[in-house]
């Protein structure tokens, strides 16, 4: 039998990589006894639901953060000035 | 339309031919507007997986210089930006494969998991809690946006990079492996440390708070 930390190694693997049959069956045969298990397996794809939407949601203008996160008046001058520096010494 | 030889662009630019390439390739010849039409999103996007504004700042220009050097390359099948963002991608993994080499000792000690979550039993010593939440109207949220920020933010470096490589560029362990350097095993390992510290930090951040 597998007990919960093994049960929770197991999780992390399968959505990395597609888990043995082996592996499958003792996973199904602990999270049909185990909610926290159960609770750790939503967990860990609501994780990676969310990471991923974060990502996309980079593009955006949208998103509550992005107003925070942009160039800096001095870094963009800096990354100007080494563009023109790399133009003009080629 | 006109008879004059293609061979070399003369310096007086008043001819048709000379208008015309400066006109499509205006965007590319005008390196000013490009880091003001692209340069808060590539930044952005860096952002997100540095989790660092120096480092990420660094990216965006490396990026713009390359970019300047190859653009007779840019064949214009992409847009400018998606051409842009796979440069950055590629910048940013190849900081990630730099780095992996520096920050070997100081990670390997976080993977000794001192933090552990179970008991002697394997059985969990904090039981997981039930996240109740929308993933999309949760990410409306200003104040989980921090959280989640401040969480990734805390994962030792190489762990941040490897969790990174998975979850945002999407990447395969095979390729993972190869850049960080470890083991598939041990990538399992880092991973799966990545999740346990993630959850944990944003269980007791978020999740225990809003529960009451």
């Amino acid at each position: 039998m597998l007990n919960c930390r093994e049960a929770s190694q197991l999780i992390s693997e399968s959505l990395d990589k597609p888990l043995t049959l082996r592996q499958r069956m003792s996973l199904k045969a602990h999270l049909l006894m185990c909610r926290y298990c159960t609770r750790f397996q939503r967990q860990m794809l609501f994780l990676r639901d969310i990471i991923r939407r974060a990502a996309h949601q980079e593009t955006g203008d949208a998103g509550p953060e992005s107003s925070d996160i942009s160039l800096t008046l001095e870094a963009r001058k800096r990354i100007k000035d080494a563009m023109k520096r790399t133009s003009l010494g080629e | 339309m006109k008879e004059s030889p293609a061979d070399k662009p003369s310096s007086f630019t008043s001819s048709t031919s000379g208008l015309s390439f400066a006109e499509t390739n205006r965007q590319l010849v005008a390196p000013e507007t490009w880091v003001d039409d692209h340069g808060d999103y590539l930044f952005r996007f860096a952002w997100k997986r540095l989790q660092n504004r120096e480092i990420a700042e660094d990216m965006v220009q490396e990026t713009y210089l390359e970019a300047l050097k190859g653009f007779k390359t840019f064949r214009g099948d992409a847009s400018e930006r998606t051409w842009l963002i796979s440069i950055l991608r590629h910048k940013i993994v190849d900081y990630f494969r730099k780095s992996s080499r520096e920050d070997l000792v100081e990670d390997e000690r976080s993977l000794d998991g001192s933090e552990d979550s179970f008991d002697e039993n394997g059985k969990w010593a904090i039981k997981p809690l039930n996240w109740k939440y929308d993933p999309k109207s949760l990410l409306e949220k200003k104040e989980f946006w921090q959280i989640l920020k401040r969480c990734l933010g805390e994962l030792p470096q190489r762990m941040a990079h490897t969790f990174t490589l998975r979850e945002l560029e999407e990447l395969g362990s095979a390729e993972i492996s190869q850049i960080v350097g470890i083991s598939l095993n041990n990538l399992s390992v880092v991973l799966y440390r990545a999740r346990m510290k993630l959850r944990r930090c944003l269980e007791i951040n978020w999740f225990e708070q809003k529960a009451g």
